[in-house]
């Protein structure tokens, strides 16, 4: 994804679409502009995030195919479920050093699931095994989790 | 094209704006101060509002309101902290609504806060010389959907179409852009009376881009004045342990004399100060240094610095990132903000423009670019906390993230538990955490109307939308049988639409009297300006006037007199233009005129 020409593309649509310059026209108008701005704004958010374009994606490619959202790694959930419960002894202790190491550690983990995710996408795209698919979205189930447990921690 | 104005709507302060020939520049009546404090008092059934509600504080503490915006939106819980420091009644009402009672009289934030942008809107007026009907209003970028819909609703009371609801400190992003069209991004540093926001934002071109905000809505200068009351209440109990606070007057001194403090020592290392306390029989004297009160007030400091780090690492950005810093609201002249920004962002602030005006300013120009479909500058805004539902075991599903930029939509699909359901309730929640007791309820609704199917086969396709002014709005569709499902929106905090319309009618019938009440003020201070300028030319008055003129000038201003101590605002101005036509004669005298004039007296 070129982001510096999403960006481009993004801002000569929204000055076009914004419902703000049709603050005078007739209501219909107004109500087109405005879903046209939401509209321009998923795309624009779901392009620019990696995962929200996979989440995205993945339902295309499967066409139509039913995907496992609940599957994980195996073996993934009992590591959570014990990340999770050191996890509230870690921010309640209020050790600044385990906290950021721990964070650190999650941020990695987070970010090569991402990666391994981009290229699996490139195989999908190809091929498309139901296989490659089901293990996209056990990955962006994964991924979910992650993400929740990094929002646990203090900026 | 109608007009439509910008109205800074503060915690302590509110003002409007607009864009004239010259620019943007604020509104006021001319010669009288811009600014409209944010007060308003309770007299015989009517209200007064601002300037003139300001002195009331001390003799009326009960009776006048101020720091309204502090509650709306919000409930008793919430407010407990607050309340203890409020001399006037803040009780609980139906639904999570607090209510202020004066006397026998109950009163929502939303009444109260219209009563303010009323007085607001007819100060335009006069300054305008043309009715005004739409405004731009601002509201701190935090302020959750609760707190949006009731500045709506209170715009809406006061007779004003609200046709953008606008982040403050976006508001101000875009008067700092507009005066120095720099690329780059922006951070805006806004702490007022009650609240505090940091917005970063990319400005490119003509479009302004909030990339992430966050904020406290319950910080701000009032939180520096509570520090300086303290200190002075220990060193009061200090010396007088016999002192008690539990009188309104008490505590409204103190604060007084607190507030006083904090606004000198802005302006010098250290102050006197005098607590005068009649009622106590005492008059205690003491002096507060600036390294005093940064101390007190360092913790307040931290937590505006710890929202600035949140704001960064949701953006990506670091604070030397910044191109610029803007700093706004009243409360970042106070010296110890400011060297604190500074070290933050290693960089002096921007304060080319004055931190009281900005806000007003921005949403004036963007009131004129809305009325005139003008396309100079697109400012594109964001949610300030995410919006979602909750769900099993009450978690917190984020439908819509912090920070999306705004209109914004999200669809999610529902189904029902139990065969031959035919309604589903939903919970509607904002805010950051996890679990749903630990974020804000905006209100809860029904499906209703779904066909009668086995469990889990109705497919409810539920839409959440964002505007552009940042309120929520849910629409739903049944997919299978493709009817629209019936949706209403019950708000946890706010007012219903049939609540609003029945305030609505209500103040009809006192628009009447309030209307009374604010001439009969205007035109005592009118004719208070002519006393003194008639006494001032008296000499002219001995040289110019026979002294049967001289009597029957002095016998109308007793006139003028007793007639201010009646109730009718009519007739005190058919008196006060009478004397206006006996002082004729001295206006066409040069130090007559000079002298009329230099007090604003239209004679005639």
């Amino acid at each position: 994804m070129d982001l510096d020409l999403l960006e481009e593309r993004y801002q000569q649509l929204t000055v076009e679409l914004h419902p703000d310059f049709y603050a005078n026209a007739s209501k219909r108008q107004q109500q087109q502009s405005e879903l046209a701005s939401t509209v321009l704004n998923r795309a624009y958010n779901t392009l620019r995030n990696p995962v929200a374009r996979a989440n995205d994606l993945l339902p295309r490619l499967a066409q139509g195919a039913a995907l496992d959202e609940r599957q994980l790694p195996s073996g993934f959930l009992m590591e959570m479920f014990g990340l999770q419960e050191s996890l509230d002894e870690l921010l309640e202790s209020g050790i600044p050093e385990e906290i950021a190491q721990t964070r650190t550690d999650l941020t990695e983990r987070h970010a090569t699931l991402i990666s391994g995710l981009a290229l699996h996408f490139a195989e999908a795209e190809a091929t498309a095994p139901p296989s490659t698919l089901q293990t996209l979205q056990t990955d962006l189930n994964a991924e979910r989790y992650l993400h929740r447990l990094l929002e646990r921690f203090p900026v | 094209m109608e007009r439509i104005i910008g109205i800074d709507l503060g915690t302590t302060n509110s003002l409007a704006a607009t864009v004239i020939e010259d620019g943007p520049e604020v509104v006021a009546p001319s010669g009288e101060n811009p600014i409209t404090p944010s007060v308003l008092t309770r007299s015989s059934g009517n209200w007064i509002v601002g300037e003139a509600a300001v002195a009331q504080r001390l003799t009326a503490p009960e009776q006048t309101v101020y720091s309204v915006k502090r509650l709306m939106g919000r409930d008793v819980e919430e407010l407990a902290e607050e309340i203890k420091e409020l001399p006037y009644a803040v009780i609980p009402a139906q639904r999570k609504l607090v209510k202020v009672r004066i006397g026998t009289e109950e009163f929502t934030p939303q009444e109260l806060s219209a009563e303010i942008l009323r007085e607001v809107k007819r100060r335009a007026e006069t300054a305008l010389d043309e009715t005004v009907s739409k405004a731009v209003i601002t509201v701190p970028a935090y302020f959750d959907d609760a707190q949006r819909q009731a500045t709506r609703a209170a715009a809406k009371l006061a007779g004003l179409e609200v046709v953008r609801i606008l982040n403050e400190p976006t508001a101000a992003a875009i008067a700092y852009g507009l005066d120095e069209r720099k690329d780059g991004y922006v951070a805006v540093y806004d702490l007022g009376g009650g609240t505090f926001d940091l917005s970063l934002l990319k400005l490119s071109g003509k479009l302004f881009k909030v990339i992430a905000t966050h904020g406290d809505t319950r910080l701000g200068g009032d939180d520096f004045d509570r520090e300086l009351m303290t200190l002075l209440r220990e060193r009061l109990l200090a010396e007088h342990p016999e002192v008690t606070f539990e009188r309104a007057e008490t505590q409204q001194r103190l604060r007084k004399t607190a507030e006083e403090i904090k606004i000198r020592l802005s302006g010098s290392p250290e102050t006197a100060y005098t607590l005068e306390l009649p009622e106590c029989g005492i008059m205690p004297q003491g002096l507060v240094t600036q390294a005093e009160f940064e101390e007190r007030i360092a913790p307040l400091i931290e937590r505006t610095l710890a929202s600035c780090r949140k704001a960064l690492g949701a953006a990506g950005l670091t604070a030397e990132q910044m191109d610029e810093v803007v700093l706004v609201g009243g409360s970042t002249v106070v010296p110890g903000v400011r060297k604190a920004v500074e070290r933050f962002f290693g960089r002096k602030p921007h304060v080319a423009i004055d931190p009281y005006k900005v806000v007003a300013i921005g949403a004036g120009i963007q009131g004129h670019l809305l009325a005139g479909g003008r396309r100079d500058f697109l400012l594109l805004d964001v949610i300030p906390l995410a919006l979602g539902i909750e769900t099993l075991g009450g978690t917190f599903s984020k439908l819509i993230t912090a920070n999306t930029t705004i209109p914004a939509e999200v669809a999610e699909m529902f189904t029902t538990n139990v065969d031959n359901q035919t309604a589903i309730d939903v919970n509607i929640y904002q805010g950051e955490r996890e679990l749903v007791e630990d974020c804000r309820n905006l209100g809860r609704f029904k499906l209703r109307g779904i066909p009668p199917m086995p469990a889990g086969l109705p497919l409810v396709e539920v839409a959440f939308r964002v505007d552009a002014n940042g309120l929520l709005i849910v629409s739903a569709k049944e997919q299978r049988s493709g009817t629209a499902a019936e949706i209403e929106v019950i708000p946890s905090h706010g007012l219903t639409q049939s609540e609003i319309d029945h305030i609505l009618e209500e103040s009809f019938d006192h628009a009447i009297s309030d209307f009374n009440a604010r001439q009969l003020i205007e035109f005592g201070q009118t004719a208070a300006r002519m006393f003194r300028g008639i006494e001032q030319c008296w000499t002219v008055a001995e040289a110019t006037l026979s002294t049967e003129e001289r009597q029957e000038l002095r016998t109308q201003m007793d006139v003028v007199r007793s007639s201010m101590q009646g109730g009718d605002a009519a007739a005190l101005k058919r008196q006060i233009d009478a004397l206006g036509e006996l002082t004729r004669p001295l206006a066409d005298t040069a130090m007559g005129r000079a002298v009329l004039e230099e007090l604003q007296i239209a004679a005639g």
